[in-house]
């Protein structure tokens, strides 16, 4: 506000302003050097005063104080009564005891300490403090307290000040009319030249001159002023002619810019067919991509529909790329995978990232497709078999660039295949068992038969010696007795020589070679001729082909098959017994038949147990082990056996072996 | 004069009047509680201060300040023990007790207890012009002819002196001292 106002002030003004604020400066300043240098002595002056005084009074009460009389110790302190400016004197004994004072009477509201303070002079609240020691013959024996107060020295100074002021106000006034004259001098020429150069803009007119006004300051700024003029005389003429150029240059410019609009005309045009063409091929492309969209879709069906992902593993970028159908395997919500080779190896199961991550790079390393299952687990930590299958990628040069790999939920089939193991070793370990069950039987029951046979022989034999012994003599009743022990002692025998040799065809291992079964049906026949003379017996043998076997079993087969039928059709008049065979797709079948008693179906089933007999011996002799030893060397030889009856109507039994030698030394393995 | 006015106010104890009047002085009173004899041994020493023997009065510079007590000695242990490692410009101190008067030999300071008050005549005749400051501690000892007297009133200490007798003894008293005493003269 003050600035703006001096700014504008005209400098007639300004001058005056300047020269009295730096008088005012100046009588100020010097005054108050003064003033601060007078303040200071004479306050050095008053303290020195002070210290000379109490050392006087702390001197001249000694007595006073040593002979213990107050009043007159107050009667020296009064006598500071001399210097106005002492307005509370006291004396303390040694103990710091106040034992006389002086208090000016005009300042009664000073206060006497009760106790002396520390020695030396100080200045407090406006008072100049003095403890002094009172001394004699070198020993201390009180204090002395004065205190001056500074209105003295405050008169003083007030009126230098007021002093001071006048001088100010005096020089101001001098100095006010002195500039008031000076100034004409050095502003006069600065006016003229302002009023000349408000008339030359006003009336344009340049040839105008300022007369020159000496050699200072003044006297240049005029001459180059006039200097000035002079040149703009002669640029205003320069302006003039330069305005003509210009105008014909601009229309020499607007001539160019008509032939570089046209030029810019047909360029656009160019570029509009060129956009005009992107647009058809950008068409192009969208409905290419989206027929690539239609594909990315059906693949993404078809992987859902197989439940079979694919992804693929970037070599040199390390990024791992799912398709949608490993994330709904994965169970992994797609915003949740990061994408790199770790995020994935980190679903996996701890056991199995090894595995995996090693099928990676022996895959690309040896450039052969992968194949590997491992285990995942989901977030909601169920435990999934996976199966992933692919192949790497190579570029020109053959490095591997990609992996491409599909991806598989295998938990269920693999908990099948599982399953299925688990089953086979159950039906494995009691396999096992039972054939241990069997073995063990067999040898029980071979040891038993073997065992019963010596007190058998026993009860013949004796039985026989009685015979000799009283044969003459026993007759009747004893003889029957004898006949039917000892013939009860022979069946027994019987009994066990068979249940013996059905023992051992358990245990005696099979000693396979061709069998010519027409030659063994021809020796068979031949010998039961010879043991049943007397009966009208009608073989009626067809072509036999031979197989793989045991030779001396089928012996045996042979034998009990036809003198069963001999047996069985005894009293038929004559016994018909045909045997014969047939070849079907896997097996050979071979049949005996006879017209005897034959027996009721629903009885077959016990045809083959050991001990089983659907007659009693009295109509047929037999021990009931006959079928059943047949049964089990047919069954031995990988075969099955079986018989076809009416009762009265005679009996078919067959049995049937694998073709081409597939023979019992195999099944038993 | 006025010092003389203020003093004999003071003589009077009226020092509350003092306090009141415009003056504006103050007096305070010494608690005074110290037993009598023990005031007057610390006096004694004082007065050694204030008190110049003439020269003679010693043999050496550094020779010790003689007190002595004539009679029964009422000071007990006390003012051996006030004196005790004292000096004054460079002096020590002795104490000699004279049982009789004639047993008094020439010392510098000779205290007379108011016992002995019948034979002062005797006592100060035998010191004939020897320069020793005398003390006494009883009304009228200046005026039988001593120098300085201790007097005790309302419990407080009170000096008197005859600076004439001081000079005939050829002592001189130190203005300081003369200020706080009462200047008596000897009636003649």
């Amino acid at each position: 506000m003050l600035g703006r106002s001096f700014r504008n002030a005209s400098i007639r003004n300004k001058f005056r302003v300047l020269v009295l604020a730096v008088s005012i400066l100046a009588v100020a300043g010097s005054c108050g050097v003064f003033i601060t240098y007078l303040w200071f002595s004479t306050r050095a002056r008053l303290v020195q005063r002070q210290e000379t005084m109490a050392t006087i009074v702390a001197d001249q009460s000694t007595a006073a104080v040593e002979f213990n009389q107050p009043p007159q110790a107050a009667a020296i302190l009064a006598t500071l009564k001399a210097e106005k400016q002492i307005v509370v004197a006291a004396i303390y004994t040694r103990e710091g005891r106040l034992f006389a004072s002086y208090v000016r009477d005009e300042t009664p509201s000073r206060v006497l300490p009760e106790k002396p303070g520390p020695e030396g002079q100080r200045f407090e609240g406006g008072d100049l403090l003095n403890f002094h020691p009172i001394q004699s013959g070198g020993e201390r024996i009180g204090t002395l307290h004065v205190r001056s107060d500074l209105n003295d020295l405050k008169e003083r100074i007030y009126v230098v000040v007021g002093t001071a002021v006048l001088v100010l106000a005096g020089a101001g006034l001098i100095v006010f009319m002195v500039s008031t004259r000076l100034a004409g001098l050095v502003t006069g020429p600065v006016l003229r030249l302002s009023e000349l150069a408000q008339g030359i803009s006003k009336s344009k007119d340049f040839s105008v001159r300022m007369e020159s006004g000496g050699q200072d300051e003044m006297g240049r700024l005029i001459e180059g002023f006039n200097e000035m003029l002079s040149q703009i005389q002669a640029r205003d003429g320069a302006l003039a002619s330069a305005r003509d150029e210009l105008e014909k240059r601009v229309l020499e410019r607007t001539r160019e810019l008509e032939v570089e609009v046209a030029e810019r005309k047909e360029a656009e045009e160019s570029v509009l067919e060129r956009s005009r063409q992107l647009e058809t091929e950008v068409a192009e492309r969208k409905a290419a991509e989206e027929r690539l969209h239609e594909k990315d879709l059906r693949l993404t069906e078809a992987q859902e529909i197989a439940r079979l992902g694919s992804w693929e593993w970037n070599v040199s970028t390390n990024k791992i790329t799912w398709s949608d159908e490993v994330y709904r395997i994965s169970g992994i919500m797609p915003s949740k995978f990061g994408g790199t080779i770790s995020d994935f190896l980190n679903i996996l199961h701890p056991d199995d990232r090894a595995l995996l991550r090693e099928s990676m790079d022996t895959a690309c390393r040896q450039r052969e497709p992968l194949a590997v299952d491992f285990r995942i687990i989901r977030p909601d930590g169920s435990v999934r078999y996976l199966h992933a299958q692919g192949k790497v990628v190579l570029d020109n040069e053959g490095r591997p660039i990609r992996l491409a790999a599909t991806l598989q939920d295998i938990t269920e089939r693999r908990l099948s295949d599982q399953a299925i193991l688990d089953l086979n070793r159950e039906l494995q370990s009691r396999m096992t068992e039972l054939a241990a069950a069997n073995k063990e039987l067999e040898g029980f029951s071979y040891t038993v038969s073997h065992d019963l046979r010596a007190p058998l022989r026993a009860i013949d034999g004796y039985s026989r010696m009685l015979l000799e012994d009283f044969g003459p003599q026993a007759q009747g009743e004893t003889r029957r007795y004898l006949d039917v022990i000892m013939g009860n002692a022979r069946r027994m025998g019987q009994l066990i020589d068979d249940l013996l040799s059905f023992a051992k065809m358990g245990r005696k291992s099979l000693e396979t070679s061709r069998i010519d079964m027409d030659a063994q049906v021809k020796d068979t026949i031949a010998e039961l001729k010879q043991q049943n003379p007397d009966r009208e017996l009608d073989f009626r043998i067809a072509a036999l082909p031979s197989t793989q076997g045991d030779p001396a079993m089928f012996r045996q087969v042979w034998t009990n098959l036809i003198s069963n039928a001999v047996k069985y059709s005894r009293g038929r008049q004559p016994a018909v017994i045909e045997i014969g065979a047939r070849e079907e797709q896997a097996e050979l079948v071979y049949y005996v038949k006879d017209n005897g008693v034959g027996f009721e179906m629903e009885f077959a089933h016990k045809l083959f147990g050991v001990f089983q007999r659907l007659h009693s011996p009295k109509e047929f002799e037999g021990t009931g082990v006959g079928l059943a030893l047949v049964q089990r060397i047919v069954q031995r030889h990988g075969g099955r056996v079986w018989a076809d009856s009416k009762v009265g109507e005679g009996a078919t039994f067959q049995f049937a072996l694998p073709r081409d030698g597939k023979s019992a030394s195999d099944l038993e393995k | 004069m006025k010092k003389a006015c203020v003093l004999g106010l003071v003589m009077l104890g009226v020092f509350q009047l003092g306090a009141a009047s415009t003056s504006g002085l103050e007096l305070h009173q010494d608690a005074g509680t110290l037993p009598e004899y023990v005031v007057k041994a610390g006096f004694l020493f004082n007065f050694a201060k204030y008190v110049d023997w003439p020269a003679e009065s010693f043999e050496k510079t550094d020779s010790p300040i003689s007190i002595g007590i004539v009679g029964a000695d009422p000071f007990g242990e006390d003012l051996d023990k006030t004196l005790r490692n004292k000096t004054v410009k460079e002096r020590g101190f002795t104490i000699r007790r004279y049982p009789e008067s004639g047993d008094i030999k020439p010392c510098h300071i000779l205290f007379i207890p108011r016992t002995e008050n019948g034979r002062l005549p005797e006592i100060f005749k035998k010191l004939d012009s020897w320069a020793v400051l005398t003390v006494g501690e009883d009304e009228g000892f200046i005026k039988s002819g001593g120098i300085v007297n201790i007097l005790i009133e309302k419990e407080k200490p009170r000096l008197e002196v005859n600076p004439e007798a001081a000079e005939k003894a050829r002592l001189t008293i130190n203005s300081k001292f003369l200020k706080v005493a009462t200047i008596v003269r000897a009636s003649k």
